[in-house]
């Protein structure tokens, strides 16, 4: 989904994030959505390359060990020569926990069919990753797609 | 007065409470017996009932004009009682019933409000898909078709009005007023002139009634303007790392305006059908979120990576509109008239060449479960790769 302009990460329904049950996108639990609506006001995003970038957010940076750490996928153009894709959730590709591959490398839709809009815009329609590490320790998640790198989450497993 | 006789020879119907408001009984009257000038004398009953029209101490034809006064309750005209020469007594329910055994009283007439028989249907304007709450458009009238069996003369006109309406509820007119008078079924025309408010809808109703007594009332419905009839043009050919076409996509509202969509929200669903070729391993369907319906057009873009295409093939995806509405408080309701079928078609013309042709036309069909009519319109766009 996008917004009007950015820092604003709802729908203009309010809606912030959808996730797929089945193959059925449903709104997202508040905490994800709360989580989206930081956007906004973080000083914790991807930087911005030829006009647009790419952000990940988590609801925290210390989680005990077993939780399931939530990621926010954030994209977002600058300017009006990049467009929006508003359909999804898409899935997420990659992305990287402690410099491993945890999804696939490249973008696994073939074809796209749905709604555009051009920039300025967010869009936080994509699939929300979920991670769980067993034992206490400090990690790194980190997106990367088409030439673009996201910001780096630092989360501590205590 | 010298008009009576002749008047009443012949033979004529007296209807007496039986007991109760607006029940009845009927007795019938000699037919020979001409109706004679008032008199303060003794009465038999038979003779009450056929005096039974009179205005103070004088018998008179017909004397069911009147449709406001002391003399009508709940809609129902009740006579005067003669309780002596020259002195009209208003009757109340207990002395109605007396009256048809009691000589001391002139009968009365009630006109039976009870036997009127009305029936509303579901308001429901045309242009609202299965599944929608009822409800009317603004700006534009619904026809809502109402019987009304068993009224006569001089029963008061079956009074349509509006109940529940203003505020939140937003508000209609019936026939352009506030209320419509029928004496037999006909044609209502609702206008919706104000919005349900969001949260708020099924609070109007239409109540028919005769005076103050309530024949018939609908069912809830709410003033709530609904999308339908989505449309393509073509917008441009996607070219570079990309193959495909973008369309513009447009709607309307069923008021007129798609101003009055301000609290619907659209999202559109995509279902792949089998692919053959280069698409034989399938495409997952897609969807997306719920988003504004007050500004179309939207653009779809249809693509596939220039990169990808790598050998003939051919897929069809069936894309369906639906939205929800907080006025009504409805979710994934599919748009009426707009379902499109969007193709791709990969062939070889030589060897070593690929040509791809995107289309997409108004088809109806089923996409995740939604289905709808076809939407208007058709695009193509042919490429070599």
């Amino acid at each position: 989904m996008s917004t009007d302009g950015p820092g604003a990460p709802t729908s203009d329904d309010g809606i912030a994030l959808f996730v797929v049950e089945g193959d059925v996108a449903v709104p997202a639990p508040p905490e994800d959505v709360e989580v989206a609506r930081r956007y906004g006001a973080s000083d914790d995003k991807g930087e911005v390359r030829d006009g647009h970038r790419i952000t990940v957010l988590a609801r925290a940076s210390r989680y005990a060990v077993g939780d399931a750490v939530r990621v926010v996928h954030v994209y977002e153009a600058v300017d009006p020569r990049h467009t929006l894709y508003l359909m999804g959730p898409k899935p997420v590709w990659g992305e990287r926990v402690d410099g491993a591959l945890v999804t696939p490398a490249e973008n696994p839709q073939l074809l796209y069919d749905g709604e555009i809009e051009h920039g300025p815009g967010v869009d936080f329609n994509w699939e929300i990753t979920t991670y769980s590490f067993d034992a206490p320790g400090r990690h790194e998640i980190r997106w990367e797609i088409e030439g673009l790198t996201s910001n780096t989450l630092h989360v501590e497993v205590v | 007065m010298a008009s009576l006789a002749a008047t009443h020879a012949r033979p004529r119907t007296a209807h007496r409470p039986a007991s109760g408001a607006g029940r009845s009984a009927t007795v019938r009257v000699p037919s020979t017996q001409p109706l004679q000038r008032w008199a303060p004398r003794p009465r038999t009953p038979q003779e009450v009932l056929t005096l039974q029209r009179s205005a103070g101490n004088t018998a008179v034809q017909r004397a069911l004009q009147p449709r406001t006064g002391p003399g009508v309750r709940d809609g129902e005209e009740v006579d005067v009682a003669m309780s002596g020469p020259g002195e009209p007594v208003a009757l109340t329910d207990r002395e109605v019933q007396r009256s048809s055994t009691s000589a001391a009283h002139v009968a009365v007439q009630r006109d039976a409000v009870d036997d009127v028989a009305v029936t509303i249907p579901r308001i429901q304007a045309p242009s609202s898909p299965a599944g929608t709450p009822d409800r009317i458009p603004p700006r534009v009238d619904t026809s809502v078709a109402v019987t009304v069996a068993g009224w006569h003369a001089p029963l008061l006109p079956v009074r349509f009005s509006v109940v529940g309406g203003g505020g939140s509820a937003g508000n209609l007119t019936i026939n352009g007023a506030a209320t419509a008078d029928l004496t037999a079924g006909g044609t209502l025309l609702l206008r919706g002139t104000a919005q349900t408010a969001a949260g708020s809808g099924g609070g109007l109703r239409i109540a028919a009634s005769i005076g103050t007594k309530q024949i018939a009332l609908s069912a809830g419905f709410t003033v709530a303007a609904i999308p339908q009839n989505f449309s393509v043009t073509k917008n441009g050919p996607l070219t570079g790392a990309k193959r495909g076409v973008v369309a513009n996509n447009s709607w309307e509202s069923d008021s007129g305006s798609t101003a009055d969509l301000d609290e619907v929200r659209r999202s559109e669903k995509v279902e792949y059908g089998t692919g053959t070729g280069m698409f034989a391993a399938g495409v997952a369907p897609t969807n997306s979120g719920y988003r504004q319906a007050t500004s179309p057009p939207i653009q779809d873009s249809h693509g596939i990576p220039t990169a990808a295409i790598t050998a003939p093939g051919a897929i069809a995806a069936q894309q369906v509109f639906v939205y929800k509405d907080d006025r009504t408080g409805v979710t994934d309701i599919p748009v009426r008239a707009s379902g499109f079928l969007i193709t791709r078609t990969v062939v070889a013309p030589s060897a070593g060449t690929l040509h791809i042709t995107t289309e997409k036309t108004g088809t109806g069909g089923t996409a995740k479960g939604f289905t709808t009519t076809a939407g208007a319109g058709s695009i193509s766009e042919p490429q070599a790769v």
